[in-house]
Order: structure tokens, then C-alpha cells, then sequence
């Protein structure tokens, strides 16, 4: 029985309006259930197989550590939720796309769920790896402080090779790789032009991935420590403590959330850039993310295998790495460097797209030499592939590959040099404003240039020999991944700082964590060089006595590195807390993430921007690098379009539908829009499509939206070729049913229509009620039908067809009942279904011709039919339809009593033959 | 707020720049770029089996299992040949599953996956059984831990194929998914099952024959 | 780039320079040089740290000028020139680096080559590395030692092996190391120059003992190195075995 439900507009807005979100404690609880499950199931997995295989030692734990590790950490991204949507997908359950039931955050808790919001994701990392930045730093100072004397002070030998394994290890994995992910998360789609990534739930498992990895090596100390460096050669990583496996069970977790990301990131930049986002119009942290995802891709399996391969000699009694059965220890080398050399460039090329940006905001220049800094970019990457064993000169490979490994070696000093040389370049004759982020990358050219040129002499095979596995080594490494990385994150996050959270940061602060940890840095890592020239090897904790005064020197340096790390984190918090509220653009930087609010809106933009040139524009008056569209109250006046643009609305069954002309309504209060209507009505009525097309620009002529429209017997990828040829549009609006029962949507017509119209297309979700539904808009005359017998005669149809035609109108069906009795007899219930069943026939005769209907059966008479229709559907006019045969004048003046007010009519139908569709 | 009011977008992507591309959905191009990271994984295999049969053994290849008896390793080539032969076959019936999915045929589609699907089972169950009649064991040098690492990840990734395979065969039968028009996670689930086809040619004649 | 900014740069390059070169020339770098392997790559070395110092001189003088003669005046809120590359620039800072890098690939290929080329009279030593000590055997003489104990002017040729984990010998004043693989026999070819006693340090982390796995290496004259080796030779044959290995520190 069709009912009269309210209208129930689909736009989603992804505050989970359809239900309640859930309490913090449903994921955790869910989340903790499914850890033990996994660590149990590894459990059980594990007894079961040595059992069955008849191992001797049941309860050898390694294995048992591996499997519980991995089931445990897979167990928690699965309970923690970031599997829930795909679950239902792959069971064949009907899925909404547009779910974003997930998306966006109102309150802290929103942050300590899974969230499908780039934003949100972005600021999950930001705060996760400051927080193994901790983590690393203290397993940093603990190394100094061994270090401080010579001999063993607070840590044996064993126990030292701990430290320094685990802070390289959660430095490299759990901080600089993931806190490019995260930064680049935040600022990347918005930079864009892109209201998320293109796999937002991917997105967030990249994330909660992270967190058992980051767990494994939290755990690891307590089963033993790994200390076989985060090199993890074997023999001795095969050899060595126990948890080393789960160093190698956390490196695979760690290397997943890292390629997934890589992925979403390389899909994002190749498939939704604004329109206009040529290559040349990207900015360079776009290029930088791009060829670092690339590397990140195609190396990060490497450092997987390498892992697999320790693992299973490890646990599996397997013979890769030994040499008494055939194995090759060198081979694991060779595996492990074509990854890990990559990776210095993953945790490089990043930072150099924030220096990019930087520098150009805050000379106020363009950049120099941009395509010189795309393409040494790339370079870096490829030939970045081409010299892993560079890290291997003096490990007894194969002598004849030591030379080509230099030479490719130095000559990727040259991109390097390259972008060194274009950063001068452009903040020379620059306006140069010393503000925080800009102090961090000027001090970073500082560093990486002695980092770089510390590199030259390990690259130079002859010097190599001489420096490798020195202290020189740790200075250089030092010198890249701090004076580089780390200055390069420090940059990026004041300078988004105010964009991620809405609120300035200290400046007075800021630059004292810059001067604190510059000279800290510099104070700890410079002498290095010389200890390492001296013959102090690298990974001891007891060294030679005349070491012994640089050393103490060295590790007191490192306190003021604590010291600014500490004004870091004070600033961070308290800005965020209570910081001055950020404008949009306090840098008055031109890339799109500057052009919005501070944070952006749920989606990021409210319009599709248009990208009309560079990033880079400084110092041309007058130039653009994009038009973002934005109403006047949300303050974007400054770029706000005045002429009026045209959005081409495209859409069949739903263009009489109140979530399509609310979105209208909406757009047009932005002051600049007109829309032309275009029914694509191919293979439909079209009768019915003009009929319901009426509808639509009478609802939208009263509110007086500037709005015209044709019924065109094309498809719509036809229909807004044809439109567009005639009269240029800047948008395309197009309404569809829900996915899973919009034949458009499964002929993928968002993206064949946007291909072939090269305009941005957005799209309306109408639901099949609310298709159907009448709009309340005082254009529409509404209309209630009484009418029983007469329900089943083409006649009726007919007649309110043609009254549609005169004035759009919209009908409620009421067919009085009137039974003598009980009404719960078999034969008042067949009576009933009959009714029913007639008066859904009707309705969905009048849907399909194109008139908007729906309607009821009544338990009562005409007049009782008559006062419903006044009171509760408030209709406009009340027809009154039956046979010549059955009129009776009396009951028509009962019913016109009953109206009251609204008109009534009597239309008499001619009996006739039963009822045809109705036609054309 | 006006954020309210904005009309959502499509999950196919939000925006692309006049004139893009070669046509690639966005779920493809994750496809290709998740088989390239695969295809890197097992390269790293593969470079331990080249570097243990060149570097160390100098190709003295397979080597000697058992010193008393100078017996040597020994894959089973002929029953292998025909389980790689029961793969090849099923890239061209999953092919044909889509092939006749483009032509409307609903039924063709499914028949063509079910073939897909257990040739897909009968090879992981024909190694399984080859597992058992080895005659070596992983620990078995380092010929052992090449063999059984780089058949074993394959084997694993056949599995994950099969289980992409049953869930596009799900989506068609209880959700009515994929048209003629658009079939992208077939299409995605399709090309994985190439790429695990090429993976075992490469490996069946690098390992078994030559 | 005009005239008012040559003056500047020029004395911030003298001045940066000289701080530079106090630094480069002014400490200590190295210590002496016990081989001909040290010499040469001293030469490398001292051309990579000048070059360095003229590179790095440069770039902080320009960037430290930037910063100071470029700086927004408080309240300037204009954009700075409009100046996107020069094109000529660009290929003179791309040019002049692959030349500078040519150089040192060269010269380090022949330097290496040189190190490692092989003298006919060279006196084969055998190494074997252990957690966490060393086993120097003179094959020949038929004994083992725990210090390697090398000619002066004449080749040495270390033949290692690993019985264990991977290691690697290192004497600094030589300025090579090699790596001690389990499983084959790495090379390491030493020509020492220099009398004296000198530290042979384990330069790869080898386990819990790694920072005391340490040995000597003692350079003698040729004479007293021929006379060293008899004696030892003698010894041994008298003690029927091998001399002990140096005390490892536990195994």
C-alpha cells in the first residue's frame, strides 16, 4: 500500500544523519575482541601444526610469536572496523558507494575511530608518529648516554645493540616515512583540487595499520629486544635475540600501510586533479608525492621479501642465508639495500616538496627552475633504483659491480645538486619573511648541503673503504635524515599547522625549538665526521679512551635537541588548545589548500575549482592559479564569480524530486548560477518526462531560479553533447537513483559524461521515494483523487493526464472503502487487496506518465475520503471521480461539505473497456 | 553551512582534467599498481633463487640432495607441466567469462567463472598433493627454501585470486552487479588472475625446466 | 646579477671560506698513514674535502646573503620578482657537477684498482673471524696467531673467512676494511708503509661483543717480521698445535 511518507532528501552531508554515531567504546571493544581472537587463533594454529607435523620442541616460541603478532595485528585492523563496508561488499549485500557514514570529525572521538576523512587521517598520523618520535628519540638518548663514557655504563653489549636497532627502526618506520603519508594525506587532496582521496577506507586501514606495527616493536623488548640493527643482516639477525621476529613480523605491517597509501596517493594524482591541474600546473609537493609513492610501490616488496627470507631461517629452520647448506648471507644484502636505498628517497623526496613550498610562500618568488626540480625529482627516483650496493663496497660481493654502483651513484648528486642550486635561485631577490617554517628550510639547506657532500665521500668508492661503518657513516645519516627529513617535517607541519587545526602557532616558540635543536644537532652529529676518520667504528657502546671527551661532548649537544623537542611539543599543544584562530591564507600562499577555510569544510570545496595556471604566480599582477567557487557568507568573497555560470542539470525520473531541487535551490543562493534542464528520455515516455519536467520548472519558476529545460529523445551522455554544443556550461549536475538501482550508474555515466563534456560533473543521489514523491512548492497543484470502481478505467488516467498538461500537478489517490460489517472477513479482505491493488496500479500508471503520485485506501466513504484529503494531505483540489452510472448529486454535496474550502470537482467517466496503460 | 549543501560525487572519482586519459577507471589503475608491488615481491624471490643457483652453487644445478647417494633434487616436471597447463587454460576461461559478459550473457559469465574457479582449485589442490610427494622438505638446503618460498607465496596468491574470483561470482548472483558497461572489479579480479598465470609460467620454466 | 651584490658576496665567501679551511685544515682529520692504500685514498680524500669546502663555502654564502640582504622589510607585503629560471644557469650548475663527479670516478677507479692490484711476492695470511675475536694463521710457517702481525714494504694478502656471523676487519691507518663472510673467502690486500702497532677493530656488528672485538695489527720491518715468523713458526712446532687464539671475551 503506498503511503504518504515525508519527503526523504538524500544529499548526503556524512554527519551520519541517517544514525546515531556510534560510542568510542564500540570500535575498541570490537577492536580488542578480535586482537586476543588473533593472538589465540596464532596460537592454536601454531600447537596445531607443530603437533601434526611431529615437531619435537611443541612450545618453541618464536613461531608462536610470529603467527600471534600477525593474527593479533591483523585481528585489530578487522575489529577496529576498516574491513566492516568491504565485508558486506564482497558478501553481495547492497552497499552504498557514498557511504560516508565514517567521514569527518565533530569531537576528539572522532579521531580515535576508523575515519574515512583524508583530514581526520591526516591528523591520526601527525599525532602517531610525533609519538614514536618520542619513542626514537629516547632509545636516542639512551645511545648517549651509553656513549657518554667509554665502557659499559647503563647497558651491556647485547642490550646497547638494542637501542640503537629499535631508535633506527621506529625512527625510519614508525616517524619520517609515515609523517610524509600523514602530511601529505592532509594537504595533498586539497592541494588538488579533490575533496578526499580516491580510496578513502584504504586510507584509513593504511593508517590503523600502522598502530600493531608500531605495537611489535613496543612489545619487542619484553621477548627479548632485535639487535641486529634495523639492517637485520644475517647470520646474525637469524641468530640473534628473539625479537627479532617481531621486527620482521612489524616490517611487513608497517611496509603494508606504507603501499597501500602509495597507492591511493598515485590514483589520487593521476585521476582527480581539477580540471585545468595540468602536470605543469601541480605543485611540486604533488610531483614529490607522486614519484615517492612510485618508489614506494615498486621497492617496498624488496624489504618484505627480505624479511621473509629471515624469517622463515629464523622459524622454519630454512636455509637462505646459510652458508654450510648452500645458502648466500651476501644475497640478503643485495634484497634488502634495493629496497632500503629507495627508502632514503621515500624519506627525502617528500621533504623536498615542502621545501619547494616553503620557500617560494615566503620569498614571495615562483620557483626556479620548476620543471628543472620536476625532472631531477623523477631522476632522483629512477636512478635511485640503480645503486643499492653502494651500501655494500666492502661486504665481499662481486668486485666487478662496485664501480658502475659508483658511478650511479655520483651521478645522482647531480639532481640532488640540481635542486640545492634552483632553492638559492629562488629566494634570491626574494622578500623574504623569517617566519618559522621558512627559518626550518632555510637551516635544512644548511644541513642536507654538509649531509649531501658527506654522501659524495661514501659514494666515492676508494673513500668508502676508508669511511664505511664509521662514525663518519652515522654523521652522514644524521646529517641527511635530521638536518634533512626531520627539518623538512618540522617545516611542514608549522606551515600547515594553522590549516590542519584553524589556530596559529607560536611563532616565539617555534623559533626557539629551530635554534635549540640547530645548534643541538649540529653539535651532536659535526664531530661524528672526525670520530668516524679517527677509527671510531659505529655500533659499540665501548670505544677507544681518547674518543672518550668527544663523546661526553657529543651526547651533552644532544640535550638541547631534547630541549627543543620538548618547547616543540608545548607549542604544538597549547596552540592547538588555545592558539589565536588561523585565517584561511595566513601565508598568502597561492596553492588551492590556502584558497579555503582553516580547516577546509567536510568535503574541502564547496564547488569544483578551476586550475587557470601556476602554483607559483608571485610578483604578475593579475595572475590565477585557480577559481575557487564559494558563497559570499563563507567569506571567499575575493574569488567569488559574479556573471551568472550555467550548471547543466541532467536527470529523467528524478527531476521532479525534492532532493534534486533542494540541491538546486541551494546552488542558485550562491547568486551566479542558471540551469538549463536537460531530460535524456530515450526509450521512456516522454510524455511523462515533459510532465515531470513541468514540474520541475514550475517548483523552480516560483522560486525564482533562473531555470529552462528540454525532453530530448537521447541517452544522456547524447543529451549533454547535444546541449553543450549549443550553449556552454561550467558544471554538470547529475541526478541519478542510488547506485545499485540507477541504470546510469551502472553504465558509469559520471565518468563518460564527464569525459566527453570535460567539465566537473557532480552528482545528486534521489531515492526512489523521493522520486516519486511530490515536491511542496505552490506551482505544483496538488490534487487528491477519490475514486473506487473507477480506479481501474483508462478514462481517469486520461483525464488527469490531460489536466497535467494544462498546470503541473501532483495527486494523491484515495479509494474509499466502504464495507458493510466486520471488515476482517475473507471476503472484505479479498475486497480489500483488490482496492489496493488497484489504486497501486494507478499510481504507478500516473508515475509512469509522468505525474507524481502516491496514495492510500481509505475505510470509509467518499466524504470520509474528502476530509482526509482536506486535513492531512491539504490538497488544492479534490476530484471526484465515478461511472454516469453511480453519480449521485447527494453524496457530491456531502463531499463539498466535507472540503470546505478546497474546490471540488466531478468528473464522470464513461464506462468503458477495462483499463489500457496509458499511452504516449 | 554551506559544506551541507554540497552535492556528493561520485565514488568513481571526483574530478578530471579536460580531455583525461586513456580511459582507465581509478579501481584498474589500483589493480595494476597493487600487481606491480606483487610482481616486485616475488622478484625478490626470484633474485634469491638466482643468486643461490649462480652465485653459490655456480649452476651446479639442481644441486645434490643427498651426499651419500649423490641424488639430486628433483621438481616433478611432468605433473606440474600439466597442472600449468590446467592454469593457462583458466586465463582463457576467465577471459571469456568477461568476454561474454560484454555481450549481455549473464549465463556465459557465470559459466565461464565457475570453470575459472576450479581449474583455479584443482591446480592449488594438485600442489598441495606435489607438496606431499616432494621428496624434500623446505629445511632442505637452500634449493628447498627457494622451491617451497617462491611455489608457496604463488600458491597463496592463486588463493587470493580465487577468493576475488568468488566474490565478483557473489556480487552477480545475490546483488545483480556488473553490466556490459561497467564490470570494473571483475575486470580488476580478471587481470589479478593473469598476472598469477604469468607468474607461475615464469616460475615453472625458471625452476622446473631450465 | 648585479654589481651591488658581487662586493658583498665576495667578502661573506672570504670570510666563510676562511672558517671553512681553519675547519678542513685546522684539525686533525686523519691519522697516519701505515699503508699505500692509505695514501692514495688520502689524495682522493683531501680533493673531496676541498672540493666540499668550496661547494659548501658557496652555497652557505649565498644562502646566508639571501637571508640577510633579501629579508621583508617589517610590513612589506609585496611579492618578490617574477623570475621562474635561467635556462643558462641551470645547465652551467648541471654541467659543472657531472664534470666534478667524472673526475672522481676516474680518479677513484684507478686509485682502487691500484689498491687492489696483486704483487707476485705477496705474503698470503689467512684470517678467521669469530665472536667475538680473530685468528690471524700464517699457512705457510704453519702456525696461528692473534695479532696480524705484517711486513713493511711488502704486500700482504688476507684471506677471510667468517665461522660465524659476518664481520669485518678494519685498520684505520690502512683505510681498508673488508667484510668477513661465513661461506666465502673475502679479499683484502694491504701494502704497509709504516712501522708500528695500530688497532684491527671489527667494523661490523657482529653481536653482543662486537665493540671489544678487537685485535692489533703490527707492521715490522722485513727482517724482523722474517724473524718473527720463524720464531712463531718454531714455537708452534714445538707446542705441536696451534697458538691459542687472543682471548675472546666470551664465545
Amino acid at each position: 500500500m503506498a503511503t504518504h511518507a515525508p519527503t526523504h532528501a538524500h544529499t548526503d552531508h556524512g554527519h551520519g544523519h541517517h544514525a546515531p554515531p556510534k560510542p568510542l567504546w564500540y570500535w575498541w571493544k570490537r577492536a580488542i575482541v578480535w586482537t586476543i581472537s588473533g593472538a589465540l587463533a596464532g596460537i592454536a594454529l601454531v600447537f596445531f601444526f607443530r603437533w601434526a607435523f611431529g615437531f619435537s620442541n611443541l612450545w618453541e616460541p618464536e613461531s608462536y610469536y610470529t603467527a600471534i603478532a600477525s593474527l593479533a595485528g591483523i585481528g585489530f585492523v578487522i575489529g577496529i572496523g576498516c574491513f566492516d563496508w568491504w565485508w558486506a561488499y564482497l558478501r553481495g549485500k547492497h552497499v552504498d558507494f557514498e557511504d560516508h557514514s565514517l567521514h569527518g570529525a565533530k569531537t576528539w572521538r572522532d579521531y580515535l575511530r576508523p575515519n574515512t576523512d583524508h583530514k581526520v587521517i591526516g591528523i591520526q598520523y601527525m599525532v602517531a608518529v610525533f609519538t614514536f618520535f618520542v619513542v626514537g628519540g629516547l632509545l636516542a638518548e639512551l645511545v648517549r648516554l651509553e656513549l657518554a663514557q667509554p665502557g659499559f655504563q647503563i647497558a651491556d653489549g647485547e642490550t646497547y645493540n638494542g637501542y640503537f636497532s629499535a631508535h633506527a627502526t621506529v625512527m625510519i618506520f614508525g616517524f619520517v616515512i609515515p609523517s610524509f603519508a600523514g602530511l601529505a594525506n592532509y594537504v595533498l587532496p586539497v592541494m588538488i583540487g579533490a575533496k578526499d582521496m580516491a580510496f578513502p577506507r584504504l586510507n584509513a586501514l593504511s593508517f590503523w595499520l600502522l598502530l600493531p606495527a608500531g605495537a611489535m616493536l613496543a612489545i619487542a623488548p619484553f621477548v627479548g629486544a632485535f639487535s641486529a640493527g634495523w639492517t637485520a643482516y644475517p647470520p646474525l639477525a637469524v641468530q640473534g635475540t628473539t625479537g627479532q621476529t617481531l621486527f620482521e613480523v612489524a616490517v611487513q605491517f608497517a611496509g603494508a600501510s606504507s603501499i597501500a597509501t602509495a597507492l591511493n596517493f598515485l590514483v589520487t594524482i593521476m585521476t582527480m586533479r581539477a580540471p585545468g591541474m595540468t602536470v605543469w600546473r601541480m605543485p611540486l609537493l604533488v610531483w614529490a608525492n607522486a614519484t615517492t609513492s612510485g618508489l614506494v610501490v615498486f621497492g617496498t616488496p624488496f624489504i618484505a621479501g627480505s624479511q621473509f627470507m629471515t624469517l622463515f631461517d629464523r622459524v622454519v629452520g630454512t636455509n637462505f642465508f646459510n652458508a654450510a647448506n648452500g645458502g648466500d648471507v651476501i644475497m640478503y644484502q643485495h634484497v634488502f639495500w634495493f629496497y632500503s636505498h629507495p627508502a632514503v628517497y621515500i624519506m627525502m623526496l617528500p621533504g623536498f616538496g615542502i621545501i619547494s613550498e616553503v620557500l617560494s610562500t615566503f620569498s614571495r618568488k615562483p620557483i626556479f627552475g620548476y620543471r628543472a626540480l620536476a625532472f631531477s625529482t623523477v631522476a632522483i627516483a629512477l636512478l635511485g633504483f640503480g645503486v643499492w650496493a653502494h651500501h655494500m663496497f666492502v661486504s665481499g660481493m662481486a668486485s666487478w659491480l662496485r664501480i658502475p654502483m659508483m658511478i650511479t651513484t655520483i651521478i645522482i648528486a647531480v639532481p640532488t645538486g640540481v635542486k640545492i642550486f634552483s632553492w638559492l635561485g629562488t629566494i634570491w631577490n626574494g622578500k623574504i619573511h623569517l617566519k618559522t617554517p621558512m627559518i626550518w628550510a632555510l637551516g635544512f639547506i644548511f644541513t642536507f648541503v654538509i649531509g649531501g657532500l658527506s654522501g659524495v665521500f661514501l659514494g666515492t668508492l676508494t673513500t668508502d673503504i676508508a669511511l664505511t661503518d664509521t662514525y663518519f657513516v652515522v654523521a652522514h645519516i644524521h646529517y641527511v635524515f635530521f638536518g634533512g627529513s626531520v627539518f623538512t617535517i618540522f617545516a611542514g607541519t608549522y606551515y600547515w599547522f594553522p590549516k590542519m587545526t584553524g589556530r596559529m602557532y607560536s611563532e616565539t616558540l617555534g623559533k626557539w625549538h629551530f635554534w635549540l635543536t640547530f645548534i643541538g644537532f649540529n653539535g651532536t652529529f659535526f664531530p661524528q665526521h672526525w670520530l668516524g676518520a679517527h677509527g671510531m667504528p659505529r655500533r659499540v657502546a665501548d670505544y677507544d679512551e681518547r674518543f672518550a671527551d668527544l663523546n661526553l661532548i657529543i651526547s651533552l649537544f644532544s640535550l638541547f635537541m631534547v630541549a627543543g623537542t620538548l618547547v616543540f611539543f608545548y607549542n604544538m599543544i597549547w596552540s592547538w588548545r588555545s592558539g589565536p584562530k588561523a585565517p584561511w591564507n595566513p601565508w598568502r600562499g597561492r596553492s588551492l589548500e590556502w584558497l579555503v577555510s582553516s580547516p577546509p569544510s567536510l568535503f574541502n570545496f564547496d564547488a569544483v575549482p578551476q586550475v587557470v595556471g601556476g602554483p607559483y604566480q608571485y610578483g604578475i599582477p593579475g595572475a590565477r592559479h585557480a577559481v575557487v567557487y564559494a558563497g559570499d557568507h563563507l567569506g571567499g568573497g575575493e574569488l567569488t564569480e559574479t556573471e551568472l555560470r550555467t550548471v547543466l542539470v541532467v536527470a529523467n525520473r528524478t527531476v521532479a524530486s525534492s532532493s534534486l531541487l533542494d540541491q538546486v535551490k541551494a546552488r542558485a543562493e550562491e547568486g551566479y548560477w542558471r540551469f538549463t534542464i536537460v531530460v535524456p528520455a530515450k526509450g521512456d515516455d516522454h510524455r511523462a518526462a515533459d510532465r515531470r519536467l513541468q514540474v520541475a520548472l514550475a517548483v523552480l519558476a516560483e522560486a525564482g531560479i533562473d531555470a529552462s529545460g528540454t525532453v530530448e529523445d537521447l541517452g544522456p551522455l547524447e543529451a549533454v553533447k547535444r546541449i553543450l554544443e549549443e550553449e556552454p556550461a561550467h558544471e554538470v549536475m547529475l541526478a541519478t537513483l542510488p547506485t545499485g538501482q540507477s541504470e546510469w550508474m551502472q553504465q558509469d555515466m559520471i565518468d563518460r559524461v564527464r569525459k566527453a563534456s570535460g567539465i566537473a560533473v557532480t552528482r545528486v543521489i534521489v531515492r526512489g521515494d523521493d522520486a516519486r514523491t511530490a515536491v511542496r512548492s505552490a506551482a505544483v497543484q496538488r490534487i487528491a483523487v477519490i475514486a473506487n470502481d473507477t480506479l481501474g478505467d483508462a478514462g481517469l488516467v486520461s483525464a488527469l493526464q490531460a489536466r497535467a498538461d494544462e498546470r503541473p500537478l501532483a495527486a494523491v489517490v484515495l479509494c474509499p472503502l466502504s464495507l458493510d460489517g466486520p471488515g476482517w472477513t475473507d471476503d472484505a479482505d479479498k475486497v480489500r487487496d483488490e482496492a489496493t491493488g488497484r489504486t497501486r496500479a494507478v499510481i504507478q500508471r500516473l508515475q509512469d506518465s509522468g505525474i507524481q503520485a502516491h496514495g492510500e485506501v481509505i475505510d470509509g466513504d467518499p466524504v470520509a475520503a474528502a476530509k482526509i484529503a482536506r486535513s492531512d494531505y491539504k490538497v488544492d483540489t479534490v476530484l471526484v471521480c465515478s461511472y454516469r452510472r453511480d453519480s449521485s448529486e447527494e453524496l457530491l454535496g456531502q463531499v463539498r461539505a466535507a472540503a470546505g474550502d478546497t474546490a471540488v470537482e466531478h468528473v464522470v467517466v464513461d464506462a468503458e473497456a477495462p483499463a489500457a496503460p496509458s499511452g504516449a | 553551512m554551506a559544506a551541507e549543501h554540497t552535492a556528493t560525487v561520485s565514488s568513481h572519482g571526483d574530478v578530471a582534467a579536460p580531455g583525461r586519459g586513456a580511459g582507465i577507471s581509478q579501481g584498474m589503475l589500483a589493480m595494476i599498481l597493487f600487481i606491480g608491488s606483487e610482481a616486485m615481491l616475488f622478484a625478490s624471490f626470484f633474485t634469491a633463487y638466482f643468486m643461490v643457483r649462480y652465485n653459490i652453487a655456480e649452476n651446479d644445478w639442481p644441486p645434490i640432495k643427498d651426499l651419500a647417494t649423490g641424488e639430486r633434487f628433483e621438481p616433478p616436471v611432468l605433473g606440474t607441466g600439466v597442472n600449468t597447463a590446467f592454469l593457462v587454460f583458466s586465463s582463457f576461461t576467465v577471459w571469456y567469462a568477461e568476454h561474454r559478459l560484454k555481450h549481455g550473457d549473464r549465463k556465459g559469465l557465470e559459466r565461464g567463472l565457475i570453470v575459472t574457479m576450479l581449474l583455479g582449485a584443482t591446480f592449488l589442490a594438485v600442489q598441495i598433493n606435489e607438496y606431499v610427494h616432494l621428496g624434500f622438505t623446505p629445511q632442505d638446503q637452500a634449493y628447498g627454501a627457494a622451491f617451497y618460498t617462491l611455489t608457496g607465496f604463488h600458491g597463496l596468491h592463486v588463493f587470493v585470486g580465487l577468493t576475488l574470483l568468488w566474490i565478483c561470482y557473489l556480487r552477480i548472483k545475490r546483488a545483480h552487479d556488473f553490466t556490459p558497461q561497467w564490470a570494473t572489479p571483475l575486470g580488476a579480479a580478471s587481470l589479478y588472475w593473469h598476472f598469477v598465470d604469468v607468474v607461475w609460467v615464469f616460475l615453472y620454466v625458471v625452476v622446473y625446466l631450465i | 646579477m648585479k654589481n651591488r651584490h658581487l662586493a658583498p658576496l665576495v667578502v661573506l665567501h672570504l670570510v666563510i671560506g676562511a672558517i671553512t679551511a681553519a675547519v678542513i685544515f685546522g684539525i686533525d682529520w686523519w691519522p697516519d698513514q701505515a699503508a699505500e692504500q692509505a695514501t692514495r685514498s688520502d689524495h682522493l680524500l683531501w680533493f673531496l674535502v676541498i672540493t666540499s669546502g668550496i661547494i659548501f663555502t658557496g652555497v652557505t654564502s649565498f644562502l646566508v646573503y639571501s637571508i640577510w640582504r633579501f629579508r621583508a622589510a617589517p610590513g612589506d607585503e609585496e611579492d618578490g620578482p617574477p623570475h621562474h629560471g635561467n635556462t643558462k644557469l641551470e645547465i652551467a650548475w648541471t654541467i659543472g657537477p657531472v664534470v666534478l663527479l667524472a673526475v672522481m670516478a676516474v680518479w677513484s677507479s684507478i686509485a682502487t684498482t691500484r689498491n687492489e692490484a696483486l704483487a707476485s711476492d705477496r705474503e698470503v695470511i689467512e684470517v678467521r673471524a669469530w665472536q667475538f675475536a680473530w685468528e690471524f694463521t700464517y699457512r705457510d710457517a704453519g702456525f696461528t696467531t692473534g695479532d696480524l702481525v705484517l711486513p713493511k714494504d711488502r704486500q700482504v694478502e688476507l684471506r677471510m673467512r667468517s665461522s660465524d656471523v659476518i664481520h669485518n676487519l678494519w685498520v684505520n691507518e690502512f683505510r681498508v676494511k673488508q667484510d668477513v663472510v661465513p661461506g666465502i673467502t673475502t679479499r683484502l690486500i694491504v701494502d704497509p708503509t709504516r712501522e708500528g702497532t695500530y688497532d684491527l677493530i671489527c667494523a661490523e656488528l657482529c653481536g653482543a661483543g662486537h665493540g671489544v672485538m678487537r685485535s692489533r695489527a703490527i707492521v715490522l720491518d722485513q727482517n724482523a717480521f722474517e724473524a718473527w715468523k720463524r720464531d712463531s713458526a718454531a714455537k708452534a712446532a714445538a707446542a705441536d698445535a696451534p697458538a691459542a687464539p687472543a682471548p675472546a671475551p666470551g664465545n
